[in-house]
């Protein structure tokens, strides 16, 4: 290897990692209206409610609470929770920020995405849907869709559909994969940082970071 | 020394075939779509199968980003494409992507506009705790909801 060459390695090798949520990636995906306030507060739906959702909803409150941004915490958290009256049938209202959607296998097979777990589709919010919430425009994505695959939930552990939610829910608020430290980000591919899948079943100080870098405008104290 | 004098009727044959020649070529280039700058090239583009395929829909431009992540960096590969660009339609791994966010949307969307449908009709100005603008609620259904 030229001197030079390795000069750079340890050099390199030497500064910080910057996570890669906290680069510019997916700055225009996510979650954005009562973001802007002073709590984060989720509303979900889904089309089949279950427990491992409210799980993934306290898992993602208990880490991302505390009192201090010294810990990369907020004070009240990211509270995520049904939408009020919502019947679990899936219905998307203007009040709803991401949909659950649970998709049988034939989605995933003519997608050629047989085994992917699942994935998040978002639309930019169009002008006059932040003009609704009085924001300016662009205002992110509204609403976020996760697609669930049936097939391979039916035979993940709970912790493991768990994990799933925090994760798919996680790229609705606008993280992309992470795989140069621990992260809920984690695709668990052995690819990703040996895919700590459920290794991490909470978010990480990468994870805060990340979601703190896509809505400055939210106060954490 | 032999003699390469070129008679005016050879000169002119050679000139009209390289100016033939020139505008096959700019035809050719004409008929090429060209690609945005900032877009990916849908000529070359594959859309790995068997992973997380993450999307973000920009229906006000006809742009479609993607992210997966790409194993050979171990961070996320992120392409922006126009959707309604025949080269991105011809390729299947991304016309299948294109497909599917665009019926991801649709069915979001169509819930969307019975929901602002029904804020309207029942003049409802705070959503969620929050104030909410019904002339903007209004313009979405008129651009969004026809």
């Amino acid at each position: 290897m030229p001197v030079l060459s390795l000069v750079a390695l340890i050099a390199a090798s030497a500064l910080p990692v910057q996570a890669d949520h906290i680069n510019d990636t997916y700055r225009q995906r996510g979650y954005f209206i009562p973001a802007i306030g002073t709590s984060f507060a989720i509303a979900t739906t889904s089309d089949n409610c279950n427990a491992r959702e409210l799980g993934a909803y306290d898992r993602v409150d208990a880490s991302t609470t505390g009192a201090t941004w010294i810990q990369g915490r907020w004070p009240q958290g990211i509270s995520m929770s049904r939408n009020s009256g919502d019947p679990c049938n899936g219905n998307v209202t203007r009040g709803v920020d991401i949909f659950l959607d649970y998709q049988p296998r034939a989605t995933w097979d003519s997608m050629h995405s047989t085994n992917a777990g699942g994935e998040n589709h978002s639309t930019l919010a169009p002008s006059s849907f932040c003009a609704y919430w009085l924001v300016n425009s662009p205002c992110g994505s509204h609403p976020s869709t996760v697609h669930v695959n049936l097939d391979k939930w039916g035979t993940t552990s709970d912790l493991g559909k768990e994990r799933l939610i925090m994760h798919e829910t996680g790229h609705s608020l606008g993280l992309a994969h992470h795989c140069t430290s621990d992260s809920i980000m984690n695709d668990g591919g052995s690819a990703c940082n040996g895919g700590k899948w459920l290794d991490v079943m909470v978010y990480k100080s990468t994870d805060r970071e990340g979601i703190w870098k896509i809505y400055p405008n939210w106060k954490y104290n | 020394m032999p003699s390469f004098q070129i008679s005016t009727r050879t000169s002119l044959a050679v000139s009209t075939a390289l100016l033939l020649l020139a505008a096959l070529v700019v035809s050719a280039r004409a008929a090429t779509p060209v690609t945005p700058p900032g877009l990916a090239d849908c000529a070359t583009l594959e859309i790995p199968t068997d992973r997380e395929v993450n999307t973000l829909l920009d229906k006000v431009n006809k742009l479609l980003t993607l992210s997966y992540l790409d194993d050979s960096t171990g961070s996320d590969r992120t392409v922006t494409i126009s959707y309604e660009d025949p080269q991105c339609l011809a390729r299947s791994s991304v016309k299948t992507k294109i497909d599917h966010a665009l019926q991801t949307d649709r069915v979001t969307q169509v819930q969307m506009c019975v929901s602002m449908r029904q804020g309207i009709a029942n003049n409802e100005t705070v959503v969620r705790g929050r104030p909410v603008d019904l002339d903007a609620a209004r313009r979405y259904v008129d651009e969004w909801c026809s």
